[in-house]
C-alpha cells in the first residue's frame, strides 16, 4: 500500500507539469491581459500603456513567460497579482475561508439529507416516496441555478418581511427583509448578534447550493444502493432470512457508498474552486469570483495559483478515494 | 466439432441477444410512466420548436416596438419582450437553438468519449494509459475555466469555422464533457473484449475496427445511451450558465439561456419574459432526465434473466 | 393546438410564482414604517441632519484604491469619498476650487502670459487623515512618484509636459511647464490622486499600505477594506469644511449582479446603486422608495465606421470598398431612427446624438444632428451608385451592400438597438450583419489583434466620452497622427479619419490658453467629423442615478460619480 501511494505521488509530478503548461498556454493565448481594461481610457496615453506592457513583461514570448513563472514556483514563490500587486497566496488566502465556509456547510447539509433519502428511495424503489424524491432531485438539476437564486432573493429578500424585526434577535426596526439579499454579515446599523447574523446570511446561499448538490447526491446514493441490492450476495443474505434492515445496513450500505465516495472525492476539490453563480448572486466574496475576475483581467499569476492548487487537490483526493475503496471493499487490492 | 461454437453461430447469438434486449428494454421503458411523460413533453417541445416559427404569423426576430412588454394575452400567449417580439414564438425559435445546442453538444461529446473510450479499452496498454491520462488531465482543469478560455479563443477566430453562432458553444460544451463517457465505454470494452464471441469473431478474421464498431459497440451501447440522454439536459443547462456570464450563444439569435439572462433585469416589471424561458429549460431538462432514468431502468441487464 | 395544454400549465406556474411575488400584505410601506421609530420628536429640523449611514452598492470589485495604479471606475468613485484634488468640476461643468483657494486664471495672475507657469494658492489648515498637514510638498511628492521609473505609475505621459512643481511656501504651488499644455488644469485635478508625502517610497508604489488603507484629505476616511465584500469609510472629524460631512459612515458594498443590486435598492438594503443604466428605468420608476436623477453625459453611443479597407493593418490609405464613400456613410446616418431607440429602449432617458462635444463647458450647439430621413438616405445611396438588387439589398459592380456590425457582447441595450438599426438599414437597402465580441476582444490592444486596432472591421458600436477638457478625446480620436498602424500601435483614431482641416483645427486649439477660442476650434473640428460621418452619433446617454428617497443633498452631474459632493450628502 505504501509503495502504491508513493508511486502515485511520483506520477503526479509530470501530470501537474503538463497541466501547468497547457493551462499557462491557454491563458496566454486568450485575449485578456492585465492592462486591457486601460485600453479605452483616454487619460492613459498609448505610450504609457506600451511602457507598462514592457514593465510587466506582457510582451515576452510564451516560453520566456512560462519559464519565469516556473522558476518562481519551484522556489515556492507564487508571484504577485498583476492587478492588485499583492502576493497570489494572499489573494487566495483571503477568499478561501469564505468559500469553504459557504460550500462546506452546503455540502455537508446536502450529504446529510441525501444519504438517508437516497437509501430509502432505493430500498422502496418505485414507491410514492421514491417518485417524490426523484422528482425533487430532478427539479434541482433542471433549474438554471442563477435564475433560482434571483427568485430566492425576490421572494425572501424583497417581498417577505422579517416578522422578528425590532425584537432582541433582530434589533433592526422593521422593515427588515426575511433574509438578506446577499453578503456575509450585516454592514449597516443595528446588526443582530454575530452568530445569528451569520446564520441569517447563510440561509439563502446555502439553500441555493444545497438544492443543486442534493439533487446529484440523492441520485448517486440511490443508484449505488440499487446496484448493490441486485448483487447475488445481498440476495443470498436476504434469502437466508436475516432481517432486511440488518442486511441493508451491514452489507449493502458499505458497498453502496463507493460511488458516493467517488463523488465526494471529486467534489471536495470543487469546493475549493468556489461556486461562481452562488457567489455572484449572493455577493459572496469567494474563490469563484476571484477566479472569474482574474480570468477576465488576464491576471495570470493568480489564475495559475488557483488552477495549480486545484489540480493538486484533485489528484490528491482521487488517491484518497482509491485508498478509501480498499477499505470499503476488501476485494480491491493495490500492488 | 460440436464442442467448438462456430463464429457465425456466436455472432448470430449475439445479435439475437441484442434484439431481445431491445424489445425487453422497450417493454420496461413503456412501463416507466414518468419517462413516457417525458417523451410526451419533449416531443411536444420539439414539434413546437420546429413548427411554430414556421406556421405562425409572427416573425420571431421581427420587432414591433410599439407592442413592447405586453403581458400574456390571447393575442400573445406568453406576452412580448422589450422589442415587442412575441415571446411564445420567440421561445419556440429559441428552443430550436437550445435543443440544437443540447443535441449537437451531446452527439459530439458522446462521439469523442466513445471513440477515446473504445480505443483505450480495446487496445489497452500504452494507448489506454495515454488516453486515460488525457482524460485525467481534462478532468483536473476546472470546466468553467476551460470553457471561458476556449470560448474566448474560438470567438477570436482561432478555428475559423468554429468562431460564430452556436458552433463555439457546442464545441466547448462537448470538449469539456466527454470524459465520463470515455471512462464508461472503456470499462465496457475492457470486459467485453475478453468475451468468447469476440474471440470467435477474431478467429473468423474480423479486423480490429470491425470488432470495435460492429461487435463490441452494440454490446456496450446501453450505458452510452443513458449517458447521451442525460448529456442533452446538462448541455442546455450549461448553455444557460454560459449565457449568464455573457458567453453563451449571442443575440440576436435566441436561446432559452440568453433570453433568461436578458430577462433578469426585467423581472420586476415584465416577469413573464423571465418565467417562460426558465420554465422551458426546466421542463425540457426534467423530461430528458426522466427519459434517461427510464432508459437506465429499461436497459438494466438485471432484467434479462 | 396541442401545446395549448402546455400553455395552461405554464400559466398556472406563472400564477403561482406571481402570487409568491406579490408583496406581503402585512408590512406597511417603507417610509411610514420607519417614521414612528426614527422620529420620536414631533418636529423635524428643516435643514440637513447629522449622522446616519449611507450604503452604496457597486458591481465592480475595487482592486485597490490607488488611482495611479489602475483606472477602475469604482475606485475613482471611492476616491471621491476619501480623496481630494486641487480643483473639481461641479454639476454645471465649471471648475471650482477644492484644495486650492481659487482657480488660476490670467486675470488673477495664476496663469502666466505664455501659459507655461501656473500658480496655485493652496488652502491652509487642511490635514491628511493621519493628522499631518497638506502642503505643496505633497504635490512635489506626487510628481516624484509618477516620474519614478518601473513602479507601475500610469500617468507619466499626461504629466510629460510638466517640468517641475516649485514650492515658494507651503501653501503656494508653482507648476512650471516645458511646453504649453492646453489641459494643464487636469493635472492634480482629475487625473490621478494627490499622495501624502509620507505614503511610502516612490519605487514601492505597488506595495504601499496606502493602496488598501489610503490616507486622504476628504470628508471620509477608509477604515476597513474587506476584499470583494465591502469598504467602510468613517466621518473625518477634522475635515476642513466647517460642519461637514453630515454622514457618520459610508459603506461601499460589492454586489456583482446588477439585477440583485436593483432588488437591494428596492428592499432598502442599498441607498445608491452605482451605474444605473437605461435598462433599469422601468423598474426604478416603479420603486416608490427611490428618487431618480439624470443629467446628460458627454459624448455618447456611436457607430464607428471604418474609412479604410480592412485587411492590412499597415495600409491606412486604400479606402473601404463600401464605407470609403462619404455618401454611403451619410446615408447610414440619415437612415437610423434615433428617436425610436431613445423613446423605446432608453425609456426617453437620452438625447439624439449630435456631435462629439455636446455638454457644457463645450456644448457645440451649432452642430445639428442627422435627422431620420429615409428618402434622403436612399437618394444618397442611389447617387453613390448602389442600386437595389433582387432581394432589396443594394448592389454595385456585383458587390452587395453588406457590412459587419459589431458591438460588445452581454449588453442588452446594445443588442436590442442593433436589432432596430439592422431593420432601419434593411429599409434603405443596406444589409448589416451582427457579429458581436466580448469587450476584451473587441476593444482590446494591438497584440490581442483587436479588430479596431488592426482596422479589421466595418462598423463598431460603443460609447466613448470626452473628459472635462476635450483635447485628449479630439486628438486621439480624430487627428491623423492617432491612426493606429504597426508603428503607432497605441493610436485610437479607429475610423481612420484622415482630414488635414481637422488636424489643423485640433492642433491650433491645443496651442491656445484661452478657453472660448479653444472651444470654437474644437467645435469646428467636431463639425468636420459629423459631416464626414465616420462617427455616427446615436444617442447622448444620461448619467442616471437612483437614490433611496431618504438620501438628500445630491446634485445630478454629467461629470462626477455618485460621491462627487459626498460632504453634502445626508440622510433623513
Amino acid at each position: 500500500m505504501t509503495r502504491y501511494i508513493i508511486r502515485r505521488l511520483i506520477q503526479a509530478i509530470p501530470v501537474l507539469f503538463i497541466i501547468s503548461v497547457i493551462v499557462f498556454s491557454l491563458i496566454q493565448i486568450s485575449p485578456n491581459n492585465p492592462l486591457s481594461a486601460m485600453q479605452n481610457n483616454p487619460n492613459i496615453t498609448p505610450e504609457d500603456l506600451l511602457r507598462l506592457e514592457q514593465e510587466y513583461g506582457l510582451n515576452d514570448p510564451l516560453p520566456v513567460k512560462y519559464s519565469k513563472w516556473l522558476g518562481q514556483i519551484v522556489q515556492g514563490n507564487w508571484g504577485d497579482s498583476f492587478v492588485t500587486h499583492r502576493p497570489v497566496l494572499t489573494e487566495i488566502g483571503e477568499r478561501l475561508p469564505n468559500t469553504l465556509y459557504l460550500s462546506l456547510i452546503a455540502f455537508v447539509l446536502a450529504l446529510i439529507i441525501a444519504i438517508p433519502f437516497g437509501l430509502i428511495s432505493a430500498v422502496r424503489q418505485y414507491s410514492l416516496f421514491d417518485h417524490a424524491v426523484t422528482t425533487i432531485a430532478f427539479m434541482g438539476q433542471s433549474i438554471p441555478i442563477f435564475w433560482f437564486g434571483l427568485i430566492l432573493i425576490i421572494v425572501f429578500s424583497v417581498n417577505m418581511q422579517n416578522p422578528l424585526a425590532g425584537t432582541a434577535l433582530f434589533p433592526h426596526p422593521p422593515p427588515l427583509p426575511m433574509f438578506p439579499g446577499g453578503g456575509m454579515t450585516t454592514l449597516g446599523e443595528s446588526p443582530p448578534d454575530p452568530l445569528v447574523d451569520r446564520v441569517w446570511h447563510l440561509v439563502l446561499p446555502v439553500s441555493m447550493l444545497a438544492v443543486f448538490q442534493l439533487a446529484q447526491h440523492v441520485r448517486y446514493m440511490r443508484a449505488g444502493m440499487l446496484d448493490v441490492l441486485k448483487m447475488d450476495y445481498i440476495r443470498t443474505a436476504t434469502a437466508k432470512g436475516l432481517r432486511e434492515r440488518a442486511v441493508i445496513l451491514k452489507h449493502a450500505f458499505k458497498n453502496a457508498a463507493i460511488p458516493l465516495v467517488t463523488i465526494i472525492a471529486l467534489e471536495i476539490p470543487a469546493l475549493f474552486n468556489g461556486a461562481l453563480f452562488t457567489e455572484t448572486i449572493f455577493s459572496w466574496p469567494g474563490m469563484g469570483r476571484l477566479f472569474f475576475n482574474s480570468a477576465e483581467r488576464g491576471d495570470y499569476t493568480v489564475l495559475m495559483g488557483i488552477l495549480m492548487i486545484s489540480a493538486t487537490l484533485i489528484i490528491f483526493f482521487n488517491l484518497v478515494a482509491d485508498i478509501a475503496y480498499a477499505f470499503l471493499d476488501p476485494r480491491i487490492r493495490f500492488d | 466439432m460440436a464442442a467448438i461454437t462456430s463464429p457465425q453461430t456466436a455472432l448470430a447469438k449475439a445479435a439475437q441477444r441484442y434484439d431481445s434486449l431491445t424489445s425487453i428494454a422497450w417493454r420496461h421503458f413503456r412501463k416507466h410512466r414518468p419517462a413516457m411523460l417525458g417523451v410526451g413533453v419533449l416531443s411536444l417541445l420539439v414539434l413546437g420548436a420546429i413548427l411554430v416559427p414556421v406556421v405562425t404569423a409572427y416573425d420571431p426576430g421581427k420587432t414591433h416596438i410599439l407592442d413592447k412588454y405586453l403581458p400574456p394575452s390571447a393575442e400573445h400567449w406568453m406576452g412580448t419582450d422589450g422589442l415587442g417580439r412575441d415571446l411564445f414564438v420567440r421561445s419556440m425559435d429559441g428552443g430550436r437553438t437550445s435543443l440544437l445546442v443540447g443535441l449537437s453538444a451531446m452527439v459530439l461529446a458522446i462521439l469523442i468519449g466513445t471513440t477515446i473510450g473504445a480505443f483505450a479499452g480495446f487496445y489497452g496498454g500504452l494507448t489506454d494509459n495515454a488516453l486515460m491520462r488525457l482524460a485525467d488531465i481534462m478532468l483536473t482543469i476546472p470546466t468553467l475555466f476551460l470553457a471561458i478560455v476556449l470560448i474566448q479563443l474560438l470567438r477570436a477566430g482561432v478555428i475559423p469555422f468554429l468562431s460564430a453562432g452556436i458552433a463555439p458553444i457546442v464545441f466547448v460544451i462537448a470538449i469539456t464533457s466527454w470524459m465520463p463517457t470515455a471512462r464508461l465505454v472503456r470499462a465496457s470494452y475492457l470486459s467485453i473484449k475478453q468475451k468468447e464471441f469476440i474471440e470467435a469473431a477474431r478467429a473468423a478474421g474480423a479486423k480490429n475496427w470491425r470488432l470495435i464498431i460492429r461487435h463490441i459497440l452494440p454490446n456496450a451501447i446501453s450505458p452510452i445511451i443513458v449517458a447521451a440522454t442525460l448529456r442533452i439536459g446538462a448541455a442546455i443547462i450549461t448553455e444557460a450558465g454560459l449565457s449568464f456570464l455573457g458567453m453563451g450563444v449571442q443575440p440576436p439569435a435566441a436561446t432559452w439561456g440568453n433570453m433568461l439572462k436578458n430577462a433578469q433585469s426585467e423581472i420586476d416589471y415584465a416577469p413573464w419574459t423571465a418565467i417562460f424561458p426558465g420554465l422551458f429549460i426546466f421542463f425540457t431538462v426534467i423530461s430528458v432526465n426522466y427519459i434517461g432514468d427510464g432508459l437506465r431502468d429499461a436497459l438494466d441487464p438485471h432484467h434479462v434473466e | 393546438m396541442s401545446s395549448r395544454k402546455w400553455l395552461v400549465l405554464s400559466l398556472l406556474v406563472l400564477v403561482v410564482i406571481g402570487v409568491a411575488c406579490q408583496p406581503a400584505p402585512t408590512p406597511v410601506p417603507t417610509k411610514a414604517a420607519a417614521a414612528p421609530t426614527a422620529v420620536p420628536k414631533p418636529t423635524e429640523p428643516a435643514g440637513p441632519k447629522k449622522g446616519g449611514t449611507l450604503t452604496m452598492v457597486a458591481w465592480q470589485e475595487p482592486e485597490h484604491l490607488n488611482l495611479e495604479l489602475g483606472t477602475q471606475t469604482v475606485s475613482s468613485h471611492v476616491y471621491e469619498f476619501f480623496g481630494e484634488n486641487l480643483a473639481q468640476v461641479n454639476d454645471k461643468g465649471q471648475w471650482i476650487p477644492e484644495l486650492a483657494t481659487e482657480i488660476p486664471t490670467t486675470q488673477n495672475g495664476g496663469v502666466s502670459a505664455d501659459g507655461k507657469t501656473i500658480t496655485y494658492k493652496l488652502r491652509k489648515n487642511v490635514k491628511w487623515h493621519d493628522g499631518s498637514d497638506f502642503t505643496c510638498a505633497d504635490l512635489q511628492f506626487t510628481l516624484q512618484v509618477i516620474r519614478t521609473p518601473n513602479n507601475g505609475a500610469l500617468d507619466t505621459g499626461i504629466f510629460a509636459d510638466l517640468d517641475q512643481v516649485e514650492c515658494p511656501d507651503p501653501n503656494t504651488a508653482v507648476l512650471k511647464f516645458k511646453n504649453f499644455y492646453a489641459s494643464w488644469i487636469r493635472l492634480f485635478s482629475g487625473i490621478g490622486p494627490i499622495f501624502p508625502k509620507n505614503a511610502g517610497k516612490p519605487e514601492d508604489l505597488k506595495t504601499w499600505a496606502y493602496n488598501r488603507k489610503p490616507n486622504g484629505t476628504g470628508p471620509f476616511k477608509v477604515t476597513e477594506f474587506v476584499t470583494g465584500d465591502h469598504i467602510t469609510l468613517e466621518k473625518n472629524t477634522a475635515y476642513w469644511q466647517p460642519d461637514r460631512p453630515y454622514l457618520d459612515k459610508v459603506i461601499v458594498r460589492i454586489v456583482p449582479s446588477s439585477e440583485v443590486a436593483m432588488q437591494l435598492l428596492k428592499n432598502g438594503e442599498a441607498d445608491i446603486m452605482w451605474n444605473n443604466t437605461e435598462a433599469d428605468m422601468p423598474a426604478l420608476e416603479k420603486m416608490t422608495n427611490v428618487k431618480l436623477f439624470d443629467a446628460p453625459q458627454a459624448g455618447g453611443e456611436r457607430l464607428i465606421l471604418n474609412a479604410v479597407k480592412p485587411g492590412d493593418p499597415a495600409d491606412n490609405k486604400t479606402p473601404h470598398p463600401i464605407l470609403g464613400d462619404v455618401k454611403v456613410r451619410q446615408a447610414i446616418a440619415f437612415g437610423i431612427d434615433k428617436k425610436t431607440i431613445i423613446d423605446k429602449l432608453l425609456n426617453g432617458k437620452g438625447l439624439p446624438g449630435s456631435s462629439e462635444l455636446n455638454v457644457d463647458p463645450y456644448n457645440c450647439t451649432d452642430i445639428k444632428a442627422y435627422a431620420f430621413d429615409q428618402t434622403k438616405a436612399k437618394a444618397l445611396l442611389d447617387e453613390a451608385g448602389w442600386k437595389a438588387g433582387s432581394d432589396g439589398i443594394r448592389v454595385k459592380d456585383g458587390n452587395r451592400l453588406r457590412l459587419k456590425y459589431q458591438t460588445t457582447t452581454g449588453n442588452k441595450l446594445r443588442e436590442d438597438s442593433q436589432v432596430l438599426i439592422v431593420e432601419n438599414m434593411k429599409a434603405i437597402g443596406v444589409e448589416f450583419f451582427i457579429e458581436n465580441q466580448p469587450s476584451s476582444l473587441l476593444l482590446g490592444g494591438w497584440a490581442a489583434n483587436s479588430p479596431r486596432k488592426k482596422g479589421n472591421y466595418d462598423i463598431l458600436m460603443y460609447t466613448t466620452n470626452a473628459s472635462i477638457d476635450p483635447h485628449a478625446q479630439m486628438y486621439t480620436y480624430f487627428h491623423s497622427k492617432s491612426i493606429p498602424s504597426p508603428d503607432n500601435q497605441g493610436g485610437i483614431n479607429y475610423s481612420r479619419w484622415n482630414d488635414p482641416d481637422t488636424d489643423k483645427l485640433i492642433d491650433q486649439a491645443g496651442s491656445l490658453p484661452d478657453w472660448p477660442a479653444r472651444k470654437d476650434l474644437y467645435c469646428k473640428a467636431a463639425a468636420r467629423v459629423v459631416d464626414g460621418a465616420t462617427h455616427i452619433y446615436l444617442y447622448q446617454r444620461f448619467n442616471l442615478q437612483g437614490f433611496n428617497a431618504r438620501v438628500q443633498g445630491w446634485l445630478a452631474t454629467p461629470w462626477g460619480g455618485p460621491a462627487w459632493n459626498a460632504a453634502d450628502l445626508w440622510v433623513k
